[in-house]
């Protein structure tokens, strides 16, 4: 920035922030007066018009005492109200900035700029946001992005390929058929118990329907009309996602600032050969999920552009299925549920003996489920470990491909149950930072000395210098 | 007694720590059975009063066992070792747990004590990092704030080294 630029949040903030509470006290006075037996337009009226105009005046007052001052190598945000704050980023420590366009914003022609910093503190919001009308946003997008990304904005040629094609069809069998099994598996059958009883003339099961919709259906058509229009770009090793369909969201980040890489593979999305690409970088969820590098393509598709994009993340090591003797714990593990479950059909059994076939079925169906889960647990994860990185497969429908680069493991915890220790095995549970913040990586069943060799590689890299913490800062 | 160190560098916790664990596991135990209690209450003279007391029966003697057993296998197995990288620890009661954080990656150490440490002159030492938090449990009150001193000179002098 060749200047010191001072600036001030566009008046939609206050806008959007005053619409937000307006609904919401309306919604919390009428229930509040409603059961109190005081709903009466002049009670409601002032109550109303009091809570509004305060949190009008209020917001005002914050909107006009917050400045932001954009020097040569640092942000200052400064806040003069009651509760007087400071906050400062250097441009070099800044991890990603997202443009976000929600609905009012563009009602109003208005942009917002966050910015994040690579810390699990604060990680699923913003260390500091601005909004600006668009074209000012976009300007100033334009003079930040060489002093954070170390080169210039990406022009609009640049932006206009996209590294990955993605259609209109692959973001419906996203949306449809990317959600973890379980909660694919739960709409299915409660759109089918819905249809059932609707069919056989008992009329539709509200609750099922209900569960259908809030399980299944309202996540798939939210990730649709988020993911609408989907882009990746890069300049440089700068990475840009930007998607969306009534808001728009873009993201931008340095590849250096990748914690890990997940290549996830539903049940269904394997059979069908298909995979989606992930990535862990601080300040991109907003509550929405790991940043997409490739929604659901077919898996050849995902592993080119994680080897183009991300080639350091690669895995060089031998890659361990789980021992024979993996299968013990498992077992004694699905025992367990299996014993539990018909201890309660059991139970179930001696009050509903009218119901004594379906509670037969319900056995079958778990001993069934628990078998294939078993089989899935043993035959999925797998563990490999180079001077570099760990990669650890984890799952048992679901398949989560996780590439975490050693020097960004912060601390590793090996542990074994008594019949793995009888068999020298363990499992390692890895703890990282993440989209949101801390997250932790659980591996399978594995000899106990390959995974205290993640520990011991990681302080190596630490006390030879192959760690260089001004990498990733 | 106080705290012990083996030959390969590990210490082990001192032997009252077990009374601090005793008294936690007490509580916990008296809050479960409260919980149970009211179980068993509020189903009373339903069709579920029969399975629902079996249940909270059933559950609250294996944790009961459990509380009983676990302090004196908690204290065996509990080791711990702070070198010039790394802190390892070494715990648990069925699962055993071997967690090794590299010094460079803590941001911050506190020590924590809480009403039952205090009483046995104990304290807990919690390492903060980007990832998540490890702590090094039941220590002597003057070790932990040596622990910690120790630890916080070295982050402090880390990154002075990297200014």
């Amino acid at each position: 920035m060749s200047e010191e630029r001072v600036l001030r949040n566009h008046w939609s903030v206050v806008a959007s922030g005053t619409v937000r509470i307006a609904v919401v006290m309306a919604f919390v006075l009428v229930f509040i007066l409603q059961t109190n037996g005081i709903l009466y337009p002049e009670t409601f009226a002032a109550l109303y018009g009091t809570a509004v105009g305060t949190s009008l005046i209020v917001r005002i007052i914050i909107w006009k005492k917050t400045l932001y001052y954009f020097l040569e190598d640092e942000i200052i945000v400064r806040k003069t109200t009651i509760f007087r704050s400071e906050t400062r980023i250097r441009y070099e420590r800044l991890a990603s900035v997202n443009v976000e366009r929600d609905f009012v914003c563009r009602l109003l022609g208005a942009t917002k700029l966050s910015f994040n910093l690579n810390s699990s503190v604060n990680a699923a919001s913003a260390e500091a946001f601005i909004v600006l009308k668009t074209v000012e946003a976009e300007k100033l997008r334009e003079e930040m992005e060489p002093l954070i990304f170390g080169r210039p904005a990406a022009t609009e040629e640049e932006e206009a390929e996209s590294l990955v094609e993605v259609t209109l069809p692959d973001i419906i069998l996203h949306s449809f058929i990317g959600m973890p099994t379980p909660q694919f598996g739960f709409g299915l059958v409660m759109l089918a118990y819905s249809v059932l009883s609707l069919a056989l003339g008992g009329g539709i099961s509200i609750i099922a329907a209900l569960l259908f919709i809030l399980d299944f259906f309202l996540p798939a058509i939210s990730s649709f009309f988020r993911l609408y229009g989907y882009r990746i770009t890069r300049s440089g090793d700068t990475v840009s996602v930007s998607s969306g369909f009534f808001s728009t969201r873009n993201d931008s980040f340095l590849l250096s600032k990748v914690n890990f890489v997940k290549i996830r593979e539903p049940l269904i999305c394997r059979l069908a050969g298909k995979a989606i690409l992930e990535v862990e970088v601080v300040g991109t969820a907003d509550g929405k999920g790991v940043p997409l590098l490739c929604p659901l393509k077919s898996k050849a598709v995902a592993m080119d552009l994680f080897r183009t994009l991300l080639p350091e993340f690669e895995c060089s090591g031998e890659t361990l299925k789980q021992p024979g003797s993996a299968l013990a714990g498992i077992s004694v593990r699905i025992s367990a549920v299996i014993a539990v479950s018909y201890a309660a059909l059991a139970v179930a059994a001696a009050y509903y003996s009218d119901y004594i076939i379906w509670i037969c079925v319900a056995a079958a169906g778990i001993a069934a489920l628990c078998t294939i889960w078993a089989i899935l647990t043993y035959k999925v994860r797998e563990f490999a470990c180079d001077s570099d990185i760990a990669l650890i497969v984890a799952g048992s429908c679901d398949r989560v491909s996780n590439y975490i680069l050693l020097d960004k493991i912060q601390f590793a915890d090996v542990r074994a149950g008594p019949l793995e220790r009888r068999f020298g095995t363990a499992r390692c549970r890895l703890s990282l930072l993440s989209t949101a913040g801390a997250s932790t990586v659980l591996s399978g069943v594995f000899p106990a000395e390959k995974l205290e060799a993640v520990s011991s590689e990681v302080l190596k890299r630490i006390e030879d210098g192959r760690y260089d913490f001004r990498r990733f800062q | 007694m106080p705290e012990t160190e083996n030959p390969d560098g590990f210490r082990m916790l001192n032997p009252v720590s077990r009374k601090a664990m005793y008294i936690g596991n007490v509580i916990s135990l008296a809050a479960y059975l409260a919980i149970a209690a009211a179980a068993v209450y509020f189903s009373r003279g339903s069709a579920w009063s029969l399975p629902v007391a079996i249940a909270m029966a059933l559950s609250s003697t294996v944790l009961a066992a459990y509380l009983a057993v676990s302090p004196s296998v908690f204290y065996r197995h509990y080791r711990y070792r702070i070198d010039d990288d790394c802190i390892e620890i070494r715990r648990g009661v069925i699962v055993r747990s071997h967690i090794i954080v590299p010094v460079e990656r803590i941001h911050q150490v506190s020590v924590r004590k809480g009403p039952v440490l205090r009483r046995y002159g104990l304290a807990s030492v919690t390492l903060t990092t980007a990832g998540g938090e490890a702590s090094l449990e039941y220590l002597e009150e003057e070790t932990a704030e040596s622990v910690a001193q120790r630890l916080n000179e070295k982050i402090i002098s880390m990154l002075k080294a990297r200014e």
